[in-house]
C-alpha cells in the first residue's frame, strides 16, 4: 500500500527539497538543484494521487489495520500517526497537520490526503521570506521600546521558529445597508439686541449596497484571532492557485473553523465600514445622528487560502511570549513584557524634571 | 426749591409704594399732610439705642418673602450695631417717576429720613429699582464714605452684582451686608480697604474689572501654581508612558475592513434629505466694552456732598 504522505526529494540526490520563497523555487540544500514548482508537481503528481488515496480509505477504514510500515492510527487524544516514507520514525500529528516535517531524519512531508475533496484550498500565497528574515524582524522589533526589561533582550532566546501555513477564508460579498439619521443645520445671524439661532431638522435616509472582496478571518482555532488580524494586510495579487508543492519545508494545517463560523467576523467587519462610508455621504450637517439602521450581508461566497505566516515563542521569566511575522510582507507583531521599573524610572524621568522647569516658571519668574 | 420737591416727592413715593402696610395699620393718617408724615418719620429718626422708625429692610417690590425680609433685617441691624454703621437695604418697583436718577434717589432717601448711626449719621444704603434693573449705594459719614471709596464700593459691588443678575435677591442683599461688614471689619482694623480693587475707567466714562492689569496689593493664591506644578507633569508622563506601554501590545483584533471594500462599488439606492421643522433661539447680545467679562456692564463711581457709592444697572 502506498505511503499517505509525501516527502519531495531532489531527483537528482534524493535530498530533501524545500520551498524558497525568494526564489519561488523548490530546492536543494544538499546538491544545490532548483526547480520550479510545475516541474516538480509533475514529477509527484503520481506519488501524491496516490498518498491522497492511500489517506482517504484509510480515514473510511479508520478500525481497519493499516499496512504495516505505513500504519494510519486514531489516537484517543486525536493525534494522528503516520510513519515518514525516508526513515520509518512514527510521525504524531494533530488532526489538522497537512504539512510537517520529520523530527528525526528532517524530511519535509505533506500530507494529501488532508486536501482532499472539499478540504482543498483554493489558493495558496507562498511564503516570500525565510526564517533569517524572521530573525532579523524579531530583533529590530525590540528595538525602541522603552519599557522592555533589559534582561529579556540579553537572556531571551528564540525558542522555536516556525514557518506556518495558516488556513484563512476569504470572503467576498455584498453588504446591504439602510440607515436613518437625525440632522440639523444650523445657521446665526444678528437681530437688534438678539443673536438668532435658527436649526433646520432633517430626516435623512441613505440606503445602497458596497462591495467587499476577500475579507480574510483566519480558520485555525490554533491561532489567535487578534494576532492573524493584526497581520493584514496580504497582497492577493500573489495568490497562486493551491498546489503542495509550495509547502515542503514548512508547515501547515487544514481549516477547523468552518467557513460560516468565520464568517460572522467577517461580516462584522464589513458592516461596520458599510456604516462609515454611508456616514461619509450625509455631510454638510452641523450635527448627524443615526437613529436606526439595518446593515447585513445576506450572501456571501467563501474562498480558503493558505497564507503563510512566521510563528517565533521566546522565553522569559517561565512564560512563553508569542510573535507572528506576515511571511509575505514582514509585518511582526506581538505583545511584550512590560518592566515596571522601567515604568516608573520614565514616569519620574519626565515628571520630576517638568515639575521643576514649571515651579521655576511659576514661582521664580 | 429743588430739594423741597425733591422731599415731597420722595415722601409721595414711599407713602404710596413703601408704606402700605404701615398704612394699613394707621388709617387716620391716610389723610395726614405730607410734611406731617415726614415729620413724624423725622421724629423718630434713629437714636443710638432705640430701635429705628426706618426698617433697615423695605422691600416695596415684593423680592422676598416675609422670612426672608425678617432675617436680613436681624443681621442689619446686628451688623449696624457691631460696626455703628447703619446698612440699609431699599427695593422699589419703579424710581423713575422720581425724575431723578437712582443714585441721586438713593441719597434722597437717606437724606430725608436722616438715617444713619448716631450724630455722625454713618451708613451705607442699597436701593434697587427693579423695572429698570437699577441699583445704587451710597455711604455717608466717617465709616460709611470710606467704604464706599471708588475702590472700596467696586469690591462691594462685586460681591453682589452677580446675585442680581441671577435674579437671586435674597442672596445678593445677604452679600451686600457681608460685603460691608468685611469692608468696615478692614477699616476697624486699620487695614486699607481698597485694596484688591481691580478697576480700570473704561471710554464711556465708566468702571470695568481690568483684567489685563490685575491687583497687585492682594498677592494671588498659590495654589493654582501649586497644583499646575504637581499635575500637568504627572498627566504629560501618564501619557508618554501609556504610549510607551501601547507600543508593547500590537495584536488586536480587527474591526473593519476598509481594505477590503471594492473601490467605487457603493450604489446608493435612497438618498433622501427630507426637511421636516425648524427651531429658533434668541440670545440677549451682552455690551461688551473689552473690559468686563462674565457679560455685566459697567458701574458708575460718584462721590460729593457728603455721599460717596456707586450706580448701574444690573
Amino acid at each position: 500500500m502506498p505511503s499517505q504522505i509525501t516527502n519531495y526529494q531532489c531527483p537528482a540526490c534524493t535530498g530533501p527539497l524545500h520551498f524558497v520563497g525568494s526564489s519561488g523555487r523548490l530546492e536543494c540544500e544538499y546538491c544545490g538543484s532548483s526547480y520550479s514548482v510545475q516541474e516538480i508537481e509533475a514529477l509527484y503528481a503520481d506519488k501524491e494521487e496516490a498518498a491522497e488515496q492511500a489517506g482517504v480509505q484509510a480515514q473510511s477504514a479508520e478500525a481497519a489495520q493499516a499496512a504495516e510500515e505505513y500504519s494510519f492510527q486514531q489516537g484517543a487524544d486525536g493525534l494522528k500517526v503516520y510513519s515518514c516514507p525516508s526513515c520509518g520514525a512514527e510521525l504524531f500529528c494533530d488532526e489538522t497537520t497537512a504539512a510537517t516535517s520529520c523530527p528525526y531524519c528532517g524530511n519535509p512531508t505533506v500530507v494529501p490526503s488532508q486536501f482532499h475533496g472539499q478540504r482543498k484550498p483554493d489558493f495558496v500565497l507562498p511564503f516570500k521570506l525565510d526564517k533569517a528574515a524572521a530573525v532579523a524582524a524579531l530583533k529590530n522589533y525590540y528595538k525602541g521600546k522603552k519599557l522592555l526589561p533589559r534582561a529579556f533582550t540579553d537572556q531571551n532566546h528564540i525558542e522555536e521558529i516556525r514557518g506556518v501555513y495558516v488556513p484563512f477564508w476569504l470572503f467576498d460579498g455584498r453588504v446591504s445597508a439602510d440607515i436613518r439619521y437625525a440632522a440639523t443645520r444650523v445657521r446665526s445671524f444678528t437681530s437688534g439686541k438678539y443673536r438668532i439661532t435658527e436649526t433646520d431638522h432633517f430626516d435623512v435616509r441613505r440606503a445602497g449596497t458596497l462591495d467587499f472582496r476577500r475579507i480574510p478571518a483566519d480558520g485555525s482555532k490554533k491561532m489567535p484571532d487578534p494576532m492573524m488580524d493584526s497581520l493584514e494586510p496580504f497582497d492577493y495579487g500573489e495568490l497562486k492557485p493551491f498546489s503542495t508543492a509550495y509547502l515542503p519545508g514548512f508547515l501547515a494545517d487544514i481549516y477547523d473553523v468552518s467557513a460560516d463560523e468565520a464568517a460572522e467576523r467577517a461580516v462584522r467587519r464589513a458592516c461596520s465600514t458599510s456604516i462609515a462610508e454611508m456616514n461619509a455621504t450625509t455631510g454638510g450637517y452641523a450635527s448627524c445622528t443615526p437613529v436606526s439602521q439595518r446593515v447585513e450581508m445576506p450572501r456571501f461566497t467563501a474562498h480558503y487560502a493558505l497564507l503563510p505566516v512566521w510563528m517565533l515563542a521566546t522565553r522569559w521569566n517561565d512564560k512563553t511570549y508569542l510573535f507572528a511575522m506576515n511571511g509575505q510582507t514582514g509585518k511582526l507583531i506581538g505583545d511584550l513584557p512590560v518592566s515596571m521599573g522601567r515604568w516608573w524610572a520614565w514616569f519620574f524621568g519626565i515628571a520630576g524634571p517638568l515639575a521643576a522647569v514649571l515651579a521655576a516658571i511659576l514661582f521664580l519668574m | 426749591m429743588k430739594k423741597r420737591l425733591f422731599s415731597l416727592l420722595l415722601v409721595l413715593l414711599l407713602l404710596t409704594l413703601c408704606f402700605p402696610a404701615a398704612m394699613a395699620e394707621a388709617p387716620a393718617e391716610e389723610t395726614a399732610p405730607v410734611e406731617e408724615t415726614a415729620a413724624v418719620v423725622e421724629t423718630a429718626a434713629p437714636e443710638e439705642s432705640a430701635a429705628p422708625a426706618f426698617p433697615y429692610v423695605l422691600d416695596q417690590a415684593g423680592l422676598l418673602s416675609d422670612s426672608q425680609r425678617e432675617a436680613l433685617e436681624q443681621k442689619a441691624a446686628a451688623l449696624s450695631e457691631q460696626h455703628q454703621c447703619s446698612l440699609y437695604i431699599v427695593t422699589v418697583n419703579d424710581h423713575t417717576s422720581l425724575n431723578y436718577d437712582v443714585y441721586e434717589a438713593t441719597k434722597g432717601i437717606f437724606t430725608h429720613y436722616d438715617l444713619g448711626w448716631g450724630a455722625e449719621k454713618n451708613g451705607v444704603i442699597l436701593l434697587l429699582s427693579l423695572n429698570a434693573r437699577d441699583y445704587a449705594f451710597a455711604g455717608h459719614g466717617s465709616s460709611g464714605e470710606t467704604i464706599c471709596s471708588r475702590e472700596s464700593s467696586w469690591l462691594i459691588e462685586d460681591m453682589f452684582l452677580d446675585d442680581f443678575r441671577n435674579n437671586d435677591w435674597y442672596g445678593g442683599f445677604e452679600d451686600f451686608l457681608d460685603a460691608c461688614d468685611t469692608q468696615l471689619s478692614i477699616l476697624e482694623n486699620g487695614e486699607d480697604v481698597n485694596a484688591g480693587a481691580d478697576i480700570v475707567t473704561g471710554p464711556d466714562g465708566l468702571d470695568y474689572h481690568d483684567y489685563n492689569n490685575p491687583y497687585e496689593t492682594r498677592e494671588p493664591s498659590i495654589l493654582p501654581r501649586v497644583l499646575a506644578v504637581i499635575f500637568i507633569p504627572v498627566a504629560v508622563a501618564l501619557i508618554v508612558c501609556s504610549v510607551f506601554k501601547a507600543q508593547m501590545k500590537t495584536a488586536r483584533e480587527a474591526t473593519r475592513a476598509d481594505e477590503y471594500l471594492v473601490p467605487h462599488s457603493m450604489r446608493l439606492r435612497t438618498k433622501e434629505d427630507r426637511f421636516t421643522h425648524r427651531t429658533e433661539s434668541r440670545t440677549l447680545i451682552e455690551t461688551d466694552s473689552g473690559h468686563r467679562a462674565g457679560g455685566g456692564g459697567g458701574s458708575s463711581f460718584h462721590s460729593g456732598g457728603g455721599f460717596s457709592g456707586r450706580s448701574g444697572k444690573f
